[in-house]
């Protein structure tokens, strides 16, 4: 019998600090992994695992919402979760809290959704407000290498630091 | 009817003679049973062969790499089992259904997480506490009982209302309900020829989750969340599957 059962925990991984330049959030990256600057509108940053042959490319994307038209954070990851349910295909919600990090309440979900492209894939998201902007840290996986990244996801979770928006910073 | 058979998802209806008359003649039996004409006039079988959706799952029943067992039971006494094969290419899931009949699903094996998620109804609990609860099996048992009474009984021997108690909420919940006991158990033949296993129990209570260990003379209920059953659950399969 084991003495405790394992429980989510933190990773001795050592990660890359990235400082993305346009919000100024800080995230902590596997060393390796390639990184997207800006790909897209709202998306700040996809970092991937290298090149992978047999399947699924472990990610992580850091997307950028602009809250200042009034919902907090629970109203906003409401309508998150109805998106959601909506965008992918075979959603299904495995685990969703709010959580503190510091002083700051975090939406953290887990979800499985599947698509003829990814096969079976597990996502984890943190979404958090700084000012009236809504950080979403997603980190997606494959399923069953999923235990094997979720405590290095969690560590780059908790590394995470939102950043002052040019917005926020004209709104003092 | 003893067969319904949807052709568009593979998802095959069956009670379990019909079932084990399916494997039967899969495994190229002469006399596999007069249930054979039903499977052929629901279209599980074709032309003599297995429908092209029931075909994986055929053979990861007849050439499974390993076995797998679940079982729940709820707090009204209601028990339900599921058999699985599991190989390369397929995993098949043979579970009790609502009306007595069984129902065949058929999936990849890197689903097979996802499809027991699906019937237990895994989803977001809240998070019971930190400290594990152990308790002798006999008082164990009588905590998981049909019978609300004799849960009660059980319970009150713990003190549930003191506040030291761990999992007091989980254990409050044992006693009125409701709440689902499950467990999977899969079992193969390691290359060298040695048996393994990988398993896992679950307590499931509207206050939270715990990961049940009842080995030994005492049993143990360790809180978890679902993302812990979640990252078990992938665990599960063997490297042989996992890595094909």
């Amino acid at each position: 019998m084991p003495a405790s059962y394992p429980s989510e925990g933190e990773s001795d991984v050592d990660l890359d600090e990235y400082r993305h330049p346009g919000t100024g959030c800080v995230v902590s990256v596997p060393p390796g992994w390639d990184r997207l600057e800006d790909p897209q509108t709202s998306v700040a940053l996809i970092a991937r695992e290298p090149e992978d042959p047999a399947g699924f490319r472990a990610n992580l994307v850091v997307t950028v919402d602009d809250l200042s038209s009034g919902p907090d954070l629970e109203q906003w990851q409401a309508d998150t979760d109805r998106l959601l349910r909506q965008e992918l295909r075979n959603y299904f919600l495995l685990d969703r809290e709010v959580m503190q990090f510091g002083d700051q309440p975090v939406v953290r979900r887990l979800a499985h959704h599947a698509s003829p492209d990814t096969g079976p894939v597990t996502m984890e998201q943190w979404a958090m407000v700084s000012g009236s902007t809504g950080y979403t840290l997603t980190a997606s996986v494959a399923t069953l290498s999923y235990d094997s990244l979720a405590d290095v996801f969690s560590s780059i979770a908790r590394r995470f630091r939102p950043g002052s928006t040019r917005h926020d910073e004209e709104a003092t | 009817m003893t067969v319904a058979f949807d052709s568009h998802t593979g998802r095959l209806r069956l009670d379990q003679e019909t079932f084990d008359c399916l494997v039967a003649w899969a495994r190229g039996s002469a006399e596999p049973g007069p249930e054979l004409s039903a499977l052929r006039d629901a279209g599980a079988i074709q032309d003599g062969q297995p429908h092209p959706k029931v075909w994986p799952g055929l053979q990861a029943v007849t050439e499974p790499i390993c076995r797998l067992q679940a079982g729940s039971i709820e707090h009204n006494g209601r028990r339900r089992i599921g058999d699985g094969w599991v190989s390369s290419e397929a995993a098949a899931l043979l579970l009790d259904a609502p009306d007595g009949m069984r129902e065949l699903v058929t999936v990849h094996p890197t689903f097979m997480p996802m499809t027991i998620a699906r019937v237990v109804r895994l989803g977001p609990r809240p998070r019971a506490g930190s400290d594990p609860l152990h308790l002798p099996s006999a008082l164990y048992n009588s905590l998981f009982d049909a019978d609300e009474a004799t849960r009660r009984q059980a319970a009150e021997r713990l003190s549930v209302g003191a506040s030291d108690l761990p999992l007091a909420a989980v254990v409050e919940r044992l006693v009125t309900g409701p709440w689902r006991m499950w467990a999977v158990t899969l079992t193969w033949t390691t290359p060298d020829g040695q048996p393994a296993a990988r398993g896992m129990q679950v307590a499931d209570t509207g206050a939270g989750l715990c990961l049940v260990d009842t080995g030994g003379q005492d049993s143990t209920l360790w809180p978890t969340t679902a993302t812990g059953v979640w990252r078990r659950l992938t665990l599960l399969l063997p490297d042989e599957v996992r890595t094909p």
